[in-house]
């Protein structure tokens, strides 16, 4: 994400610090995300301290931690060499005090902690479409703020779904324990798709490079949405297909994705 | 089913004979000789104009072209001839002449250079003919006669070729060729066109003058070209000495007049003269001076200025440049004396600004469409790949099966560019102008160009010129403190790799000067992912190693030179040199001082003992000079207070100021400097000297040449 966020935004950007950007966009936003990725480990862990696997409250705290800081240095090493940035500092620190946040929230149970699971995941990914943007450039064009919503309500969404996925590996945070619980979850999950194809066709209408070419991945990755999103429908009534919703929106990311590096090739 | 197999086999056999026996055949088949041709010469020419009919030419001209003529005719060179015939005397090798006549005969492209002598050989003939002394033998006459009728002057011509009319000293030298032999044969039918002599009088007639009216008007999209003005001169003294048409004879002077008076205005230190400006198209081989023993080789035109403006020295056995031999063998031109005075004023000092050229997307606003009718106009730019030219140039290539341009690869680019382009959804224009720091990079758009010259030194800049696109064999800035200690800075790439160059082209910097000061940045933004990935890959087959940005500061021509961190200073004789660069260097030879990557920033600042009395003292002031330079997204934000000019502030984008002060980076007058002030896209160019009454004036739209002493 953190690459497509430095494609999408490399007019009036040099050459040099384009390639730089490449470079290091993605490894400096990997310790970011992985450090998200640990506070919903932490949150396991003060939930279920029972359940942690091998890793257990401390080591988990100094692995956030860990990760982090790599990823702050990582990122001031960058601008350091090339552009110098402070917006971009400005902008991991920002980063991590949602992490902390978050966190907070679930652990003293203000935010249902499904939710917030759900929110990380998505934006521990997401969050690195602008990450690479501001590696590039103060004044971002809207089709990364568009590119933005739209990969994090997919990705939302997709959560949601993933519970009924019973094959997927990596199984869902949320656990379903009613029918009507079940029909709210896909209710927001439809909403968040709604969503993410409004901001998805938006992007056509920023002043995009190749238009012609992002309209066709666009309509792709739109079909798989939107089947998903039909199929969504049906199983408020019926219950099956849980796992093709699954299945279409991963799909629908994968194009989303696609269309994106359209976007900024 | 037997009789189908049998069938197939016999076909087979039958195709595989058929290959095999070609090359035999070709062994057995002969081609028919092609005719001599058949024509009538006409000889009873009488000059049209008096050029000399209310001044002379200088006394110092006219012994200068007596040196150079008896040099010349002792010299066994082909044009060297001309000399010969001009003199009185016969040529001594009338083989060699018929040697250049096979390039002709083979349409191998410049064959346009030798036709220009060619032509003045049989026009001094003539000429030596009315005196009654015929010099050249009839066989050698008929000969070059039955050349003339055999060539391709124009591409719209029949008859596939190798050669390039595209640029525009090509064009002038074809133009100028085919209306002179077309007024030498006007009743006869040339072989290959299947048309009058009459036909290609009138046909190059037209061209002429388009291609004259737009350099008074817009200047010379090859500006100050070391190396084609060579060509246009020549072109052009043919024009003026042999045309049987007063229009064409008066501004082809004219134009004349216009070379020698950037010749005067921008040559520097007129003994050992160097023609020290930016050049529009330029050679490795002029501007690398490598060592003591192996220096940069003097400029193509040294020898065409020395005649005409007595500026430089002649050297003995240079006698074989085509401007040269033209001048010197020419009675009808000779630059006003005004000019010579102004070449011997201006070595000393001079401010001056000039314009040469339009962008690709004002053809409108000077009234050059983008159609056939003016094409020429923008290939004369080498705007064949730009976005508002692709698509016609292909279309007249196509209709006139023009080889020349595109077996240099442009069709091999314009069919990438076609198919890349219909994977994204855009026509060829588009994808033209998706790609266009490359496509419209090599195009000679409009140069403001900036100089600044003392005793001791001289600073010459294209100001804030295409910054960040891709050039062939543009040379863009250089600071002079002698014909072999010049610094200037180039960062290599992409389509320099064709011609092998290292030293002019490639991708361009914005330099911002001001008097002594040049600010330099190197960058540029990235192209289509597919195009980065493409110029990768020609980067890694042609030059992997040309990812870096170097200067050349030859530290054998200095008397002496000395690093102090990031600053490199140089003296020679009065004068002294500082270059700055914002990211390490080293030395990669004795010449060429290498950073790594395609981004930097160089400053440049130049003294003299006049303003600093020692060097040591220059080089304390200047590397002491307070300096904050900070890398943006493109280029960079600088701020530096030089010690002379005080505090001067530039990024990528925001105007040069100095003192807060903007200063002005263009668009120039035509013209602006103490001699000439003329508006860009004006037609009257009033040359004076101040503090005299002389007055030159060339007034285009009634084609009148004016010198008033």
């Amino acid at each position: 994400m953190a690459i497509i966020g430095v494609l999408i935004s490399r007019v009036n950007v040099g050459i040099e610090l384009f390639v730089a950007n490449l470079i290091y966009a993605p490894i400096a936003y990997l310790f970011i995300a992985l450090s998200g990725l640990t506070v919903i480990k932490i949150l396991q862990i003060l939930q279920a301290p029972s359940n942690t696997g091998k890793l257990n409250l401390k080591q988990a705290l100094a692995l956030f931690g860990a990760f982090f800081i790599i990823g702050i240095v990582l990122t001031v090493v960058n601008v350091v060499l090339y552009v110098f940035n402070i917006i971009i500092i400005i902008y991991i620190i920002i980063i991590g005090v949602l992490w902390v946040i978050m966190a907070l929230l679930a652990n003293k149970n203000i935010v249902k902690s499904e939710f917030i699971y759900v929110s990380l995941v998505s934006l521990v990914f997401t969050l690195g479409i602008i990450y690479g943007a501001l590696l590039n450039t103060f004044s971002i064009p809207i089709s990364i703020y568009f590119a933005f919503i739209t990969a994090t309500f997919l990705q939302s969404a997709r959560e949601m779904v993933k519970s009924y996925d019973k094959k997927d590996r990596g199984g869902g945070f949320i656990s379903i324990t009613n029918e009507k619980e079940r029909d709210l979850i896909l209710r927001v999950s439809l909403g968040f798709q709604v969503i993410s194809c409004i901001f998805l066709v938006m992007i056509l209408f920023s002043n995009i490079a190749y238009p012609v070419l992002y309209l066709f991945m666009m309509l792709i990755g739109l079909f798989f949405i939107i089947s998903a999103m039909i199929l969504i429908l049906k199983s408020m009534r019926e219950k099956k297909d849980y796992l093709r919703m699954s299945w279409l929106l991963k799909y629908g990311i994968l194009f989303e994705l696609i269309s994106f590096l359209v976007v900024g090739s | 089913m037997k009789r189908k197999r049998a069938i197939t086999i016999v076909e087979s056999l039958l195709l595989a004979l058929l290959f095999l026996t070609n090359p035999i055949l070709d062994v057995f088949s002969f081609e028919a000789p092609v005719p001599e041709w058949t024509y009538w010469m006409k000889t009873d020419f009488t000059h049209p104009v008096d050029m000399f009919a209310t001044w002379n030419p200088t006394n110092e001209s006219l012994i200068r072209k007596a040196i150079f003529l008896a040099d010349a005719n002792d010299s066994e060179g082909w044009r060297e001839q001309a000399a010969r015939l001009y003199l009185g005397y016969n040529v001594t090798d009338d083989q060699g002449i018929i040697n250049h006549l096979e390039r002709i005969y083979n349409y191998e492209d410049c064959l346009d250079f030798d036709l220009a002598s060619l032509v003045r050989f049989i026009y001094l003939d003539i000429n030596q003919t009315k005196l009654g002394n015929p010099l050249l033998n009839t066989s050698l006459k008929h000969q070059i006669s039955d050349a003339f009728g055999k060539c391709k002057y124009w591409y719209d011509e029949p008859h596939t070729t190798n050669c390039i009319y595209s640029t525009e000293n090509h064009q002038i030298l074809y133009h100028s060729a085919e209306l002179l032999v077309g007024q030498l044969y006007p009743t006869s039918t040339f072989m290959y066109s299947n048309r009058k002599g009459y036909y290609h009088y009138t046909h190059a007639k037209e061209r002429i003058i388009q291609w004259l009216d737009w350099r008074a008007r817009l200047g010379f999209s090859e500006w100050h070209s070391n190396v084609y003005y060579n060509e246009d001169i020549a072109a052009l003294v043919n024009l003026v000495d042999f045309a049987n048409d007063t229009e064409i004879v008066t501004k082809s002077a004219m134009v004349l007049d216009l070379i020698a008076f950037d010749f005067a205005t921008n040559y520097f230190n007129s003994t050992q003269a160097t023609y020290a400006v930016p050049q529009g198209r330029e050679y490795d081989g002029h501007k690398e001076g490598k060592s003591a023993t192996d220096r940069a080789s003097r400029d193509s035109i040294a020898e065409a200025a020395w005649l005409m403006l007595g500026i430089g020295a002649h050297v003995e056995n240079s006698t074989g440049s085509m401007a040269a031999i033209a001048l010197a063998t020419s009675d009808h031109y000779a630059p006003p004396p005004i000019l010579e005075e102004i070449a011997k004023n201006a070595s000393k000092s001079i401010e001056q600004w000039e314009r040469n050229g339009i962008n690709m997307e004002d053809g409108h606003e000077y009234g050059i469409t983008y159609d056939e009718e003016d094409i020429t106009y923008w290939w004369g730019m080498s705007a064949l790949l730009a976005p508002q030219t692709i698509v016609e140039t292909l279309r007249i290539f196509n209709k006139h099966n023009i080889r020349g341009e595109l077996e240099g690869g442009i069709d091999l680019l314009t069919t990438a560019l076609s198919i890349l382009g219909f994977l994204r959804g855009m026509s060829l224009g588009q994808y033209s102008n998706a790609l266009n720091i490359i496509t419209q990079g090599v195009c000679l758009e409009a140069a403001n160009i900036y100089t600044y010259r003392t005793q001791d030194y001289q600073l010459s800049v294209a100001q804030d010129h295409r910054k960040g696109r891709n050039s062939m064999q543009s040379h863009v800035w250089q600071a002079t403190l002698d014909v072999n200690a010049t610094v200037f800075t180039c960062s290599p790439g992409e389509i320099t790799q064709g011609f092998e160059q290292r030293w002019v082209g490639g991708w361009l910097p914005r330099a911002t000067a001001y008097k002594n000061v040049n600010i330099i940045q190197y960058d540029r933004t990235t192209l289509p992912l597919e195009a980065e990935f493409l110029l990768l890959i020609l980067r890694l087959i042609f030059g992997p190693d040309t990812h870096y940005i170097h200067a050349h500061f030859p530290r054998w021509a200095f008397d002496e030179w000395v690093q102090y961190g990031d600053w490199t200073f140089g003296k020679k004789g009065d004068g002294y040199v500082a270059l700055y660069s914002y990211k390490p260097t080293w030395w990669h030879n004795n010449h060429d001082l290498r950073v790594q990557g395609s981004k930097n920033a160089w400053i440049c600042e130049l003294g003299s003992a006049n303003e600093y009395n020692t060097f040591e003292n220059f080089t304390t002031l200047v590397r002491q000079a307070p300096m904050w330079i900070s890398p943006q997204a493109l280029g960079y934000n600088i701020r530096y207070t030089s010690p002379s000019q005080g505090l001067m502030s530039v990024s990528w984008d925001d105007p040069l100021q100095v003192s807060g002060s903007n200063v002005d980076l263009g668009p120039y007058k035509r013209f602006d400097n103490p001699y000439c002030t003329q508006n860009f896209n004006t037609t009257t160019t009033i040359i004076t000297l101040p503090g005299t009454s002389q007055r030159l004036g060339l007034y285009f739209h009634n084609a009148t040449r004016r010198y008033l002493s």
